[in-house]
């Protein structure tokens, strides 16, 4: 204990040391341990709360300033844009790129020499390019490179925090600027999934000979979240190359970019990839064949039927189901007897109700009225639940 | 003469024992909460950097993304439920339904539902997955415009946890969000709330978020204009103890992954495991702690990977009890769904089979959160008998005191601070200082109460637990009842 | 006498954004930022069009085009939704409450003022 007194000695100033401390160092030491620790914590507790609470009337402050100026900024940004892209006399008539850019206004009502104001306007150039399609958004990009912004967006990039660099990559594919192809590919196997992720976006939106050469060499999962981004990217990017995704259902073991490819050809209605699709349906995971069946009843692959029903027996209720809902979409009518069936026969709920469904989907109005007549009751009961139009599920 | 001495001296020797127990007992609590306090720091900073550029349109728009059913179960709330049910229908979601369980209301609740939102019953195949009370008829609106509602009209079955499994049973999607019809919930809370699920590579069975206390926030016909922390001592209290007991406690838990409680007011969780779990205990005074042991016990027994997430943000605004009558409900019943919920699973607790649950959570709750008011109590005991027989070496308890005190001041500012760093509800720092100064009267002033409604609901569990159950059930909805602090015992 | 416009969008940047781009293109504008305020300014302002975003604080805009339909029973007063969200779900919904138009975000200036022209003309 003579330690931390000497140490007290050595920082606290001696008039100070003096008077309030040295006299109860012989009080101190005097105290049974447990005491003497106790009252350590209680300096130290004491001087925390004190520092906290200073900490928090500073860090507050200057949060609060820092917003005055920023939102005062903003909407001097927002008001500029406003007035000189969105309402820009020339934007209905002229091309875009002949647009005369309003970028002096910017500069001299902005100032723009400062880092914060830089950032400023380009989350305000980020939201109208986000929220505005057609001429305009090209005219901010425009608007964005002729200032200057991209130099602060690639300074981004290249940062050593990956944070930062997401938000580089983020302002740069908004806008549509390039970045070496490498970079972004090296990001794209990342270690850090977000990053990894928002560089598999850019990569996507950016490349022009490739835009999914990542997918040959993806690994470990592609998570759902991560396939929603991605997902919303490939389909909301004007001028994408799509290319038949058919290509790595078979190519890759990736049991994630499976299903990720199977969503992509049935939203780009991709009808070639059925029989590639068709052959998933030995996949081992039951998940795979699942989302297998559904898109083959999202694409109404007639030819797929027959397969599915002769599998029908051997499958997981997960399966089951996926091949009731696919007979619905597909709705040739030869399997009507085998839908009425299950229908009748089945013990599982889901089942069922997927049967009932599919019977519905079929429009069979004989069929339906000899079911809600002659079916047992508990049958009846789930047919009419799917033919009630308020129920939606 | 020789008597005397001896008991004198066994007293001494019972006293520094007795100072000895308490002072390692404080220290490992404190310790704890510096870990925990390190714990959720670090989880706060990583989850705010990885969130913080997140564009949440992605799931916002996507046909892919998960359905989730809001489950509100109602139980006489005539007064706000047709407000409560609109600001339901405006979360921003783009697939979601909202199932309002009326629990056989007394009132004019259903009445109210059917004009407002032109319900019609349908004919519903109600599959009871979870054993409920008799579901009567299950309504849908005829106006397109609230295609999103469900209106389910029960049997009262005295709890909420009954409701909520109704609930659960006519649910359509695979995520459910287990809420209270008076809770308001941030417009955003299941696009923020269903990231964990999408985000993990092990199965996410249930999502908790922080919740506050509403009393003093502007509030119109159910949204949230303004956050304003409570005027009154009681409810101010309980802001500051969620806040800790949120951002320190539950963050730090679930970032080890042996988060146990989700919240009744807020919680969204996996449909598949909650049925397959049994759904909610409507036997339990603490339903959604629970509900969670038990998921958790079918993940660990089936030996599954799974988590229990928590997200930071304050997603919930509810009426915290503004009387110390209904406050004093609200925590007996509490401390009693503690030590049921701890009998019921003892054998979690020190079970290396039941992971960080078995290994920590469980001693944790037992030790620190059921044991503690009790050795409170003893220890005031013992110092009132060693003031009246003169034995006390007042600077050494005055000391003692002054180190529990000062170190429980110091983290409750933390979460404060924290809080303020992070998330920033409140607007102005006036509000935050007055906050933070409560921290110092909390100790004296509230704490004690929350003891005694512990001891108090600990001695209810013992002795009257035969008596007390009918009594007690009633108040499945606690935070109804704070409401309308005499609840009509003819109702139920 | 120039056509009145009612602009509802939770979101005040864009809010402003449609109100100028309408003016500019001289229209009377009133704008409202949640569905109660939607409601009022409509009994207030009689518009001769309806412009709304989806997802908004108290009313949602799938509830202020059924109020406008059924409650205050007018059918004429031409609705232009604008939503980010892809659901076909919703965009049926919509329709069938008697929306006239449905426009996903992002927003193409010239074509929204288009469309909401031709729906005044006609």
């Amino acid at each position: 204990m003579r330690d931390l007194f000497d140490v007290l000695q050595q920082i606290i100033p001696y008039p100070f040391w003096a008077r309030y401390i040295a006299p109860y160092q012989s009080w101190f030491e005097a105290q049974p341990p447990f005491i003497r620790f106790a009252l350590i914590v209680i300096v130290i507790a004491t001087v925390a709360i004190l520092c906290m609470y200073a900490l928090l009337s500073i860090t507050r402050l200057r949060y609060q300033w820092k917003q005055h100026r920023e939102n005062k900024f903003r909407q001097k940004a927002e008001a500029l844009i406003i007035e000189h892209v969105m309402l820009h006399p020339d934007i209905d008539i002229s091309p875009p790129e002949q647009v005369a850019l309003p970028d002096a206004v910017f500069r001299e009502e902005l100032g723009l020499r400062r880092r914060w104001q830089k950032q400023v306007l380009i989350d305000v150039m980020m939201y109208y390019h986000k929220n505005f399609a057609g001429k305009t958004a090209q005219v901010i990009r425009r608007l964005y490179i002729q200032l200057r912004l991209d130099k602060l967006s690639y300074r981004k990039l290249r940062s050593w925090r990956w944070n930062k660099k997401i938000e580089g990559l983020h302002e740069l594919s908004e806008m549509q600027l390039q970045v070496p192809e490498v970079t972004m590919l090296e990001l794209t196997t990342s270690r850090n999934r977000v990053l990894r992720m928002e560089a598999q976006a850019a990569y996507i939106r950016l490349s022009k000979n490739e835009p999914f050469k990542f997918f040959d060499h993806l690994h470990g999962r592609l998570l759902p979240w991560e396939q929603l981004f991605l997902f919303e990217v490939i389909t909301h990017t004007p001028g994408l190359n799509i290319p038949s995704f058919s290509r790595w259902l078979h190519y890759a073991e990736n049991t994630d970019l499976k299903l990720f490819c199977l969503k992509l050809i049935v939203h780009f209605n991709q009808f070639n990839a059925i029989p590639a699709v068709m052959k998933l349906l030995e996949h081992p995971n039951a998940q795979v064949r699942a989302a297998a069946i559904d898109a083959l009843g999202q694409l109404e692959a007639v030819d797929a039927e027959d397969q599915l029903v002769q599998l029908y027996v051997d499958q997981p209720v997960e399966c089951q189901v996926a091949i009731l809902r696919a007979l619905g979409h597909i709705r040739s009518g030869r399997y009507l007897h085998f839908l009425k069936e299950e229908f009748l026969r089945s013990q599982d709920y889901a089942v069922r109700k997927e049967a009932a469904r599919a019977i519905i989907d079929h429009g069979d109005e004989n069929l339906i009225e000899s079911l809600l007549q002659h079916a047992p009751e508990e049958r009846r009961r789930t047919l009419e639940h799917c033919l009630d139009p308020l129920i939606k599920s | 003469m020789l008597l005397n001495f001896t008991i004198s001296h066994l007293w001494h020797l019972l006293q520094s024992l007795y100072e000895g127990f308490i002072f390692y007992y404080a220290a490992a609590i404190m310790s704890l909460y510096v870990i925990l306090a390190i714990f959720s720091a670090l989880a706060i900073r990583q989850f705010k950097r990885r969130n913080s550029f997140v564009d949440y349109k992605s799931i916002l728009n996507s046909p892919h993304a998960p359905g989730i059913s809001v489950i509100a179960p109602a139980y006489n709330e005539g007064a706000t439920i047709i407000d409560n049910v609109h600001s339901l229908l405006t979360l921003n979601y783009a697939k979601f339904e909202v199932i309002i369980v009326n629990d056989g209301s007394t009132d004019d609740t259903l009445e109210k539902l059917i004009r407002e939102f032109e319900l019609v019953p349908v004919k519903f195949d109600y599959q009871e997955r979870i054993v409920t009370r008799p579901v009567k008829r299950v309504f849908r609106s005829t106006n397109p415009a609230f295609s999103k509602l469900i209106v389910v009209d029960k049997e009262n079955g005295k709890s909420k946890a009954d409701a909520s499994n109704a609930g659960i049973n006519v649910a359509s999607y695979p995520l459910f969000l287990c809420t209270d019809v008076d809770c308001i919930i941030e417009k955003n809370t299941l696009l923020h709330m269903v990231k964990p699920f999408l985000e993990e590579e092990i199965r996410v069975i249930a999502v908790g978020a922080t919740i506050r206390i509403a009393n003093s926030c502007e509030v119109d016909q159910g949204v949230l204009l303004r956050v304003i922390p409570p005027k009154k001592l009681l409810p101010r209290f309980q802001e500051l103890e969620y806040i800790r007991s949120f951002l320190l406690g539950r963050m730090a838990w679930s970032q080890m992954n042996g988060l146990i409680i989700v919240s009744g007011g807020l919680g969204l969780f996996d449909k598949e495991i909650v049925i397959k779990a049994g759904g909610y205990d409507h036997t339990s005074f603490a339903e959604d702690m629970e509900m969670i042991t038990r998921m958790r016990r079918y993940m660990e027994e089936n030996k599954l990977p799974y988590r229990v997430r928590y997200i930071p943000n304050s997603q919930c605004w509810t009426e915290g009890p503004s009387t110390l009558k209904v406050f004093s409900k609200q925590r007996t019943r509490w401390a009693r769904g503690l030590i049921q919920c701890l009998t019921v699973h003892r054998r979690v607790i020190g079970n290396p089979k039941y992971g960080i649950m078995g290994l920590l959570t469980y001693p944790y709750m037992v030790l620190f959160e059921w044991l503690a008011p009790f050795l409170e109590i003893t220890g005031l005991i013992f110092y009132v008998v060693s003031g009246l027989t003169g034995s006390i070496n007042w600077t050494h308890t005055l000391i003692l005191l002054l180190y529990v005190y000062s170190f429980s001041v110091a983290i409750t500012t933390i979460a404060v601070l924290w809080d303020q760093l992070t998330f920033k509800y409140y607007d102005s720092i006036w509000q935050v200082i007055g906050l933070c100064a409560m921290a110092i009267v909390e100790p004296i002033l509230y704490h004690p109460l929350n003891v005694f409604f512990s001891i108090r609901g600990n001695y209810f569990y013992f002795t009257g637990k035969k008596l007390a159950w009918g009594n007690m059930s009633r108040q499945g909805f606690a935070r109804r009842q704070m409401a309308q602090a005499q609840p009509s015992e003819a109702s139920t | 006498m120039a056509k009145k416009i009612l602009i509802i969008e939770d979101e005040p940047v864009m809010l402003k954004t449609l109100e100028l781009l309408f003016r500019k293109k001289g229209y009377e504008v009133v704008t409202a930022t949640n569905g109660k305020e939607a409601m009022e300014q409509i009994r207030r302002y009689a518009p001769d069009a309806v412009i709304t975003d989806v997802m908004m604080p108290y009313l949602p805009g799938t509830e202020i085009i059924s109020r406008l339909r059924h409650e205050l029973k007018n059918e004429k007063t031409p609705v232009v939704v604008i939503s980010s969200v892809e659901l076909d779900s919703l965009v049926e919904e919509v329709f069938a409450l008697g929306a006239n138009d449905f426009i996903r975000k992002p927003i193409v200036p010239a074509e929204l003022v288009a469309r909401v022209e031709k729906l005044l003309v006609s």
